[in-house]
């Protein structure tokens, strides 16, 4: 066995000098020993992409794209198809989790300030997988076809709506009727499991092409030409590893004792077009939108703010030029992020109880 | 062995035993389904049952039998008989010559008897046999014959 | 019996907006009636539980209340009934209570109201005009008491109460077992007829149909318990699995961490600290 596997790769070796490439990317790339563990939530987040390819792939095999069946198909999934219900759960706590762990690996850029020169790709690029993946969660949302999907889904596209002169048109755009219908219910699929998904991969690429490009960075106050050097293959692999099965727990724990996390009561019973349930709320990572809609008195001033803040966290390398990193010298910005944060958390935590 | 190296294995035997267990959960999931049992009469394509009757108007029937079965039923020489219509060659379904007497596969020419066996061309095997009769709804009943 | 509950539900969401918009002739005048015992259904109506619900004197007693003149709106015509006779009230509540009448004629308090006009009819317990919500408090002793023994009374009180919790509880594991995501229609749908049932039998009254009517309800109650049972262990074995799994890969991180530092470590050792090992690409 050892014999015929050490023959192969003698075979690709020869021709190609593959190693080489391979000891660039794993066993003589070298990364800093002293990388916190701030650093490995990117290894968890391609986890997550790779979980959400493959059981999404997976319930593509049973799930039917049509108003008057989805839902049924979804059931079917869940009671019926072995172990149905555990891909169903994974994929939709993975979704959740995968939010979660993209807010972790962009705070913790904010405040060691790594989006800084070399990096301000990675933070393009990171702000834009962010958006792409809430674009994914709320597409993914609409296709089980349950109550929750349907009226989540009526008041997203709706809050469109508000945008002076198109915003109507918009609407109608987005739905492809003038309400949410079968022809959203395609569009939606479309996008969920095949435009998103790949320009995702695409970015990703980008993202990380232009980590190995720029180098990663040390940990905020120390000297990386002076910090001792690991490499990223067994080292760095291994502490990924290590977070990588602490994320799995948190996943399983959501999966096997909190379903209703990611599935309430609405969830569970089929749309109804004519029928609003009575406490319609979205997701929690939408939910400080949520309250800042209903704050803000004019609907496009609230989303003009919040526009206005994703414009700001786009262009924020090339507003925040110092190339100091830590963040207690640099005490003005980290007062703001924190006020941010907190603000965003007490936004959220109001328009849960709202 | 040092207690690196035992650490060292205990991670590839971990990480490998995840991944399995994984797999093992995505083969269920695939599992292939039968078709639902029990089911022991001839169905038409849209799954209605097809009347005895029918078989007096036409020479021969072919519908969905056991476990959904395509499954061929002639008159030949004053009784029912009831064959898999499917081809024991490429897996075509095949029709009965009520002249001759003789199940003909269309794909590659191959001939059945009256009693499903193969007597010309490249099918390998007979063609699988059921006992059929006439239930008291009027409707096509079948039933395994055990080999 | 579904349908009829639609019905009403319907009747009373449309009706409820225009009762409370249109003005009502007959609580008017009636309030400021002289004679007490004109004004007293009406104070006694707005503590009832018809008043919440929407339902008005002239749903049970006919009339028009949309007439400002008295002898219009108590016309003939309009199907008023000012008071019922004994005999007729069954009818007079069965306009709407219709399942509960049909089991109270079979009752022994409907014989006795038939044989010499004297039975307890609806409003012998439920009150004229201060209905609440029925519940089996209904059945005490100061109130049957009036006419006969309590003791058949009470073991009938006794008998449905334990079917009431046992119907609740059920329901409560039904619900349960949803919420974690299971398919439970045909359990719903089984708990549904099993309550159904079971209030069904609560005005006819007689201990004896009543304990063998019930005895044939639990056992379909018994027939749901071992499905939701089942159901139950399903959930209880998927959550033992997580928690194996969580055990599983927390023990995993730590072995990796464990792995991790000790692979750093020795690199460390053999290979020295500083940054002099650095290979020539990498450089900020």
């Amino acid at each position: 066995m050892k014999r015929w596997t050490q023959s192969f790769w003698d075979w690709i070796e020869e021709r190609t000098g593959i190693s080489r490439v391979v000891r660039g990317l794993l066993t003589e790339y070298y990364v800093p020993a002293n990388l916190n563990v701030w650093y490995t939530m990117g290894s968890i987040l391609l986890v997550c992409f790779v979980i959400q390819i493959i059981t999404g792939i997976l319930l593509l095999v049973y799930y039917v794209p049509q108003t008057s069946k989805a839902f049924e198909s979804v059931k079917f999934i869940t009671s019926t198809v072995p172990f149905g219900w555990f891909i169903r759960r994974m994929h939709a706590m993975t979704a959740n989790l995968f939010v979660f762990v993209l807010f972790l690996h962009m705070l913790s850029t904010l405040f060691m300030g790594s989006y800084k020169k070399p990096r301000e790709v990675q933070w393009i690029t990171g702000l834009l997988l962010f958006a792409l993946v809430l674009v994914e969660a709320l597409s993914g949302y609409l296709l089980p076809w349950s109550q929750l999907s349907y009226w989540a889904t009526t008041v997203a596209t709706n809050s469109v709506g508000s945008i002076p002169l198109i915003g109507e048109k918009l609407v109608v755009w987005l739905r492809g009727t003038p309400k949410v219908s079968q022809y959203t219910l395609g569009r939606f699929f479309a996008m969920h499991v095949s435009f998103i998904p790949f320009t995702i991969l695409v970015v990703i690429g980008i993202h990380l092409l232009f980590m190995r490009l720029t180098g990663i960075s040390a940990p905020p106050g120390t000297d990386k030409s002076k910090v001792p050097k690991v490499p990223f293959y067994p080292h760095m692999v291994m502490k990924d590893l290590a977070s990588i099965f602490v994320f799995l727990a948190v996943l399983m724990l959501l999966i096997f004792h909190y379903p209703q996390f990611a599935f309430p009561h609405d969830a569970l019973i089929p749309a109804n077009p004519l029928e609003t349930p009575l406490h319609i709320k979205p997701e929690w990572y939408f939910l400080a939108n949520y309250q800042t809609l209903k704050l803000v008195p004019n609907e496009f001033l609230g989303i003009l703010v919040q526009l206005l803040a994703g414009l700001f966290l786009f262009f924020l390398p090339f507003i925040d030029r110092s190339p100091e990193r830590r963040p207690l010298k640099r005490p003005l910005f980290t007062t703001l992020a924190t006020l941010g944060v907190l603000a965003y958390i007490a936004l959220a935590i109001w328009g849960h109880f709202s | 062995m040092t207690r690196r190296g035992f650490l060292q294995k205990l991670i590839g035997v971990i990480t490998g035993l995840s991944g399995l267990g994984f797999l093992g959960t995505v083969i269920g999931y695939l599992a292939p389904r039968r078709e639902k049992g029990g089911r022991k009469i001839l169905l038409s394509g849209d799954g209605s049952p097809i009347p005895a009757e029918k078989l007096k108007e036409v020479p021969y029937l072919v519908g969905l039998g056991i476990d959904g079965e395509p499954t061929i039923v002639v008159r030949y020489e004053g009784e029912m008989r009831a064959f898999s219509a499917v081809c024991t060659h490429l897996g075509c379904l095949v029709k009965w010559l009520p002249n001759k007497g003789e199940f003909f596969c269309p794909c590659h020419a191959g001939r059945f008897d009256a009693n499903g066996v193969n007597i010309a061309g490249p099918p390998p095997s007979p063609l699988r046999r059921y006992r059929v009769y006439v239930t008291k709804d009027g409707l096509l009943g079948l039933e395994e014959i055990p080999t | 019996m579904m349908k009829r509950i639609l019905w009403l539900a319907l009747v009373w969401v449309i009706a409820l907006p225009l009762w409370s918009e249109v003005k009502n002739t007959c609580v008017e005048c009636h309030q400021q009636a002289e004679e007490e015992e004109l004004r007293v259904p009406v104070e006694q109506w707005k503590t009832s539980i018809h008043y919440k619900g929407g339902i008005s004197c002239s749903d049970c007693h006919g009339g028009d209340p949309k007439q400002e003149d008295e002898d219009l709106a108590m016309s003939e015509e309009t199907g008023f009934v000012g008071v019922p006779e004994d005999t007729e009230i069954p009818d007079f509540c069965g306009k709407c209570h219709s399942a509960v009448r049909d089991n109270y004629m079979q009752s022994a308090h409907a014989e006795a109201l038939l044989a010499d006009e004297d039975g307890p009819t609806c409003v012998t317990c439920h009150t004229a005009h201060e209905q609440q919500r029925a519940s089996l408090d209904l059945i005490n002793e100061d109130l049957c008491g009036t006419c006969h023994d309590y003791d058949q009374a009470l073991r009938l009180k006794e008998a449905m109460r334990a079917m009431e919790g046992d119907l609740i509880s059920m329901e409560a594991r039904v619900e349960a077992l949803f919420s974690e995501g299971l398919d439970v229609e045909s359990e719903q749908r089984a708990l549904f007829a099993v309550r159904n049932r079971t209030h069904r039998l609560t005005h006819v009254l007689d201990i004896d149909r009543i304990l063998l009517e019930l005895g044939s309800v639990r056992a379909d109650l018994m027939k749901l318990d071992s499905r939701v049972t089942e159901q139950e262990n399903i959930v209880r074995n998927r959550k033992r699995v997580g928690t194996i799994l969580i055990v599983f890969f927390l023990l995993a991180a730590v072995l990796a961490r464990m792995y991790y530092h000790s692979l750093k470590e020795e690199y460390l050792k053999t290979h020295g600290g500083g940054g002099s090992e650095e290979p020539p690409t990498q450089s900020s």
